[in-house]
């Protein structure tokens, strides 16, 4: 998915093409990384441990120069690498973790491919989705035959695609078409899929055709419902689902054409009542903030990842509470105050709590080497250790 | 098809050319490469000499090698100083010459500071000079268009494939070279001296030059501050024009059709020259997709070239003037199973000006180039755009006795779609000096310093030292000689570096120039004669540690170049070339371990393989030949990561196969070539993704004037 998610018109201006082009790819793909999605939906809805444990290891995504995954354990610096492919053959910005299963997939880009990953195996799956195509966000849904299935939002075609996987057979893919302006996320309640639509020209440069929408379409009948996102504008949006509510993400957009670059809207996120299929509330990041990338806590508590500015694109983790979006924990600044052990604020991105609390993210530093930092619920760093490189994404493998 | 060229090739067998005197091939001293356009005047100064009518006066020659008729011979040209030699006598240290032999004049270019005296006439034994006209402690290599087209290339492309020691890379129709492990900008290219790299990205693409325009290509590995300046931190690849006489026309496997063409005269004052060529091909070659969920093989799509070029020089006795202009269009092909750029076109435009002219002792030279882009995405118009570069140089250089100096001034400037502005002002100055004689001739050392004083990056010194001993032997006949070498360099960031260095425009990251502080090596040169054969061996230890390498990486918008880590090379480079007057052999190897230590990973230099080798035969006899060309590269990394063997392209070696006929036809035999690329059908890739082509042919057909 690392293609789509960025809500503004890039610079077009790249003398070179190959650099060109490889910048395009490689900067929305790393915008994306922590700009666009919500990359969590772990385990059973709505369920929480009664008591909170050590997770059960943590899961880097290295999208560039040597993509795969990353490997670590909750103690210790031994990590282990699955490897995913070239650059030229996967570009995700983000992923998607269900129970033992990673979902990504490839932009326009990269060949328009899904990568399936059984944690259990520790192996890959390749599945080729159409020709330009443009995959986004993937996910685990349910057949009508109580077999699972994999639902794709293709950006570029505008359909939902629905993948079935039966063994080593071959795949077939059905189709939902019509599926908004530039699909970006789905899923399913009360007998429908939900498409979080973008409203974007994502066939092009990604500007901004209006406002985040969320369709509703229908297992059977023809109806279909479309409930407006006033305060959401992005190229990029997702969702999390938390028993009947769902929790709609988008990073905001900005003009980067020119210089310096300028913010129109910062990201924001909507709580939507899919019973009532209307919605509840939005709560806007902070002021002068751009991005948002949202992930559910294994605590409970909802992480939103946000660049401070546009200048220095400094990466802060901030904390809501799903009951009403209200921030947690930042006194001087809404965003956690995550320090090392001297008391220096550190940025990282890609925040996500265990189910004690405490706050994981990583960081890309010199060479792109990624470190992944654990802190205290007080947000003091405890842990850092190496994490592959050009980490993108990460998230936590709770106990169920 | 090839049973049809095999009998041509058996049926027919050339005149024989008329000899009436020895001939003289006048070449660069520092590169070895051919210069035409010299101005020679015969003299008789022995009373045996048989009389034939010795023109008097000062004559221009339009080629490099003609025969002589007088028994001395003073040669003049612009850029190189001017030789006076005996070609009969044998007390003077001039040679005698047979009607049968070939001598060779190395001239000192004036450019170069590292030449101060003579080099001595040398015979030429076979088809090959291998006396001593590289540079003390050099490892170069050079590589002739008449060889090219004897192995069959038809580009210039094919032309630097025959060279030792070059790593090429081609992808989207692009081709750029590793010289020493280093990468694809951190060679400087030039065409008679005039740098083709272009300003905006570092790179020079060859691939618009045209063949016929050219006479020779020299790589010479290593820094080369003094002589190539800034970017030169891997080493240098010169190019020559060349003066040729020629139409030939090209046809092959995947659409490919060439025709180029090149004529000379001479005007009163000066010697002018033309070439010009076209091609265009559709490469929709065969590939095993394995880029996608299942292996499947398809042609590839969007992937056809159009190439046009023409060339234009006059050279006179005070001043050479040289134009090139190109354009190009090609489609974009996108990597393996990446279907989004199956409509994407690009086209470059070149134009390249170069003129130098003698003020005295001295020697100015001016230079512009212009370089153009446009991109074109007609499924997705807001991608189109657009860029233009310029880069202009003066440079004023003379020598005063053993010194040499050089000094000079320009500027870089780069527009593009979105507003984008870049200008860059530069200056340099150089000296050099050679001692070529101590130790009793035994031993030679040059030394060389150059600083640069570069907008934005300030005052960059360099040097370089180079000593060689011959340990036993004469010279001109079998000998060792032991070489050391050490030299500096600096590579400024380019306008693209600079640009994407600072992606949020706001505050600007900066980007100090990367500094090869040591580029050492230290190795032994041995030249073996006998009667038929004349061998060569070359081999050398090398090092090269450099600071702040400038290298692309993902920060945390796009990816952006930064001052990263330490860089260090340590390997060995080996040659050996044996030549006879019936076939020239060759084969070189490499061994390299390229490595970028930052934030406590281990980075191999992508692309770079630990081993590398190659060969090449060339038989010739009586207007035919055939020649065999091996090249052999280990694993190659392909990411800016730790070494992984996921993420490296597996060895390959390939084999290009070519035989050739020269055919009689009045005065314009007509060399008939057949060449098998990649014979055996290896199916592998260049650059990661983009697949190369397989097994393909072409046929040439080359009518090349003949003046006797």
């Amino acid at each position: 998915m690392g293609d789509l998610i960025y809500t503004a018109t890039l610079p077009n201006m790249m003398p070179q093409v190959a650099f060109r082009r490889s910048f395009f790819r490689y900067t929305r793909a790393a915008i994306g990384a922590v700009v666009g999605v919500s990359l969590v939906a772990c385990g059973d809805d709505g369920i929480v441990t009664p008591i909170p444990q050590a997770p059960l290891g943590i899961l880097v995504l290295d999208g560039f120069i040597q993509p795969g995954l990353t490997f670590l354990g909750d103690t210790g610096t031994a990590s282990t690498k699955l490897a995913f492919g070239p650059s030229t053959e996967f570009d995700a910005g983000g992923f998607t973790l269900e129970r033992d299963t990673v979902l990504a997939t490839s932009s326009r880009s990269a060949g328009d491919l899904l990568y399936i990953t059984d944690l259990t195996s520790n192996s890959v799956r390749r599945i080729q989705l159409p020709a330009r195509s443009n995959p986004g966000r993937a996910r685990l849904f349910r057949g009508s035959n109580g077999q699972a299935q994999i639902a794709v939002a293709l950006r570029d075609s505008s359909v939902i695609a629905l993948v079935n996987v039966a063994g080593a057979a071959a795949p077939t893919i059905t189709r939902i078409a019509n599926a908004g302006q530039c699909p970006t996320d789905m899923f399913q309640y009360d007998n429908a899929t939900w498409v979080v639509d973008a409203n974007a020209s994502c066939r092009t440069n990604y500007a901004l055709l209006g406002n985040v929408r969320l369709i509703r379409i229908p297992n059977t009948g023809t109806t279909r419902d479309t409930i407006q996102l006033p305060a959401l504008r992005s190229s990029g949006a997702s969702a999390i689902i938390i028993n009947d509510v769902a929790y709609i993400t988008a990073g905001g957009d900005a003009n980067f054409s020119v210089s310096p670059f300028v913010l129109n809207v910062s990201g924001a996120v909507a709580r939507v009542d899919l019973r009532g299929r209307r919605v509840l509330s939005t709560q806007s990041m902070p002021t002068g903030t751009y991005g948002a990338s949202m992930k559910r806590g294994l605590d409970g508590f909802l992480y939103v990842s946000i660049f401070q500015d546009l200048a220095n694109f400094r990466s802060r983790v901030v904390k809501m509470r799903p009951e009403d979006l209200s921030f947690v924990g930042g006194t001087v600044n809404p965003w956690l105050p995550l320090t090392d052990a001297t008391g220096a604020a550190v940025s990282c991105g890609s925040g996500q709590a265990d189910a004690l609390g405490r706050v994981h993210c990583i960081q890309n530093g010199t060479g792109s080497v990624t470190s992944l930092l654990v802190f205290t619920p007080t947000g003091t760093e405890v842990r850092r250790v190496r994490a592959g490189q050009g980490g993108v994404d990460m998230a936590i493998r709770g106990r169920s | 098809m090839i049973t049809f060229i095999l009998a041509l090739l058996q049926s027919t067998t050339p005149a024989p050319r008329a000899v009436v005197g020895p001939e003289l091939c006048l070449l660069d001293a520092a590169s070895g490469a051919p210069i035409h356009g010299a101005e020679v005047r015969q003299h008789r100064t022995t009373d045996a000499t048989p009389q034939r009518a010795i023109p008097d006066g000062w004559h221009r020659w339009p080629v490099n090698c003609q025969v002589v008729l007088g028994d001395s011979v003073s040669v003049r040209r612009i850029g190189y100083r001017a030789a006076e030699v005996s070609v009969r006598e044998t007390t003077t240290g001039s040679v005698r010459a047979t009607m049968q032999d070939t001598l060779v004049l190395a001239l000192q270019p004036l450019a170069d500071p590292r030449f101060a005296t003579a080099l001595p006439v040398q015979r030429i034994v076979g088809q090959r000079v291998t006396g001593e006209t590289q540079p003390p402690a050099r490892m170069v290599a050079t590589a002739t268009v008449n060889d090219a087209r004897l192995s069959g290339a038809g580009s210039s492309t094919g032309l630097l494939a025959l060279l030792p020691f070059v790593n090429l890379r081609s992808a989207r129709g692009e081709t750029g070279l590793s010289l020493r492990g280093a990468r694809r900008e951190q060679v400087a290219i030039t065409l008679d001296g005039m740098p083709l790299n272009d300003p905006a990205t570092g790179l020079a693409d060859v691939s618009d030059l045209p063949l016929a325009s050219l006479q020779s290509a020299t790589v010479s590995l290593g820094a080369d501050p003094v002589g190539a300046g800034s970017g030169a931190n891997g080493g240098v690849l010169a190019l020559t024009s060349g003066a040729n006489k020629l139409l030939s026309l090209r046809t092959g496997a995947l659409g490919q059709r060439g025709a180029e063409g090149a004529w000379h005269g001479t005007m009163p004052a000066a010697v002018w020259q033309a070439s010009a060529s076209w091609r265009d091909a559709r490469n929709d070659f065969g590939f095993t997709n394995a880029a996608g969920a299942e292996s499947a093989r398809e042609s590839r799509i969007n992937n056809d070239e159009r190439r046009a070029a023409l060339s234009l020089g006059l050279i006179g006795s005070r001043a050479q003037l040289s134009v090139i202009g190109s354009t190009g269009e090609r489609g974009m092909v996108g990597a393996a199973n990446v279907r989004t750029y199956d409509a994407d076109r690009s086209r470059t435009d070149r134009i390249a000006l170069r003129a130098q002219t003698a003020i005295g002792s001295t020697q100015m030279v001016g230079g512009a180039r212009w370089f153009g882009l446009q991109y074109r995405d007609p499924t997705r118009r807001e991608f189109d755009s657009e860029a233009f570069a310029v880069a202009t140089d003066v440079e004023w250089l003379g020598a005063a006795r053993t010194l040499r100096w050089r000094t000079g001034a320009g500027f870089d400037r780069l527009s593009a779609t979105g507003g984008i502005s870049q200008l860059r002002r530069r200056g340099f100055a150089s000296l050099g000096r050679l001692w070529p004689a101590l130790a009793s001739g035994r031993a030679q050392l040059d030394l060389g310093v150059r600083t640069d004083l570069i907008e934005g990056s300030g005052v960059l010194p360099s040097f370089s030292v180079a000593a060689e001993h011959r340990a036993w032997g004469q010279p001109n006949t079998s000998s060792l000689s032991l070489t050391a070498r050490a030299a500096q360099a600096v590579r400024v960031p380019t306008l693209y570096d600079l640009y994407f260095s600072s992606p949020q425009r706001v505050f600007v990251r900066p980007l100090t120039p990367e500094r090869v502080l040591i580029d050492a090596s230290l190795g032994a040169r041995a030249v073996a004669h006998s009667s038929s054969w004349q061998w060569a061996v070359d081999g050398a230890l090398v090092a090269r540690d450099t600071r702040d390498a400038i290298i692309w990486f993902p920060g945390n918008f796009g990816w952006s170049p930064a001052n990263v880590g330490m860089e260090r090379l340590r390997g060995v480079e080996g040659r050996v070339q044996g030549t006879h007057r019936l076939l020239t052999l060759s084969a070189w190897t490499t061994a390299y371990r390229t490595e970028l230590h930052t934030g406590g990973l281990t980075i191999p230099t992508p692309y770079v393989p630990t081993m590398a080798g190659g060969g090449q035969l060339l038989l010739r006899h009586r207007g035919r030949s055939a020649s065999a060309l091996l090249r052999t590269t280990g694993a190659r990394p392909f990411t800016a990561g730790p070494r992984n063997p996921a993420f490296q392209l597996p060895a390959v070696s390939l084999l290009d196969l070519a035989v050739a006929q020269q055919l009689p036809w009045r005065r314009s035999p007509v060399l008939v070539v057949f060449s098998l690329e990649n014979a055996t059908n290896t199916e592998w890739q260049s650059v990661r993704g983009f697949p190369s082509p397989g097994r393909t042919w072409a046929i040439s057909f080359t009518l090349q004037h003949s003046p006797t």
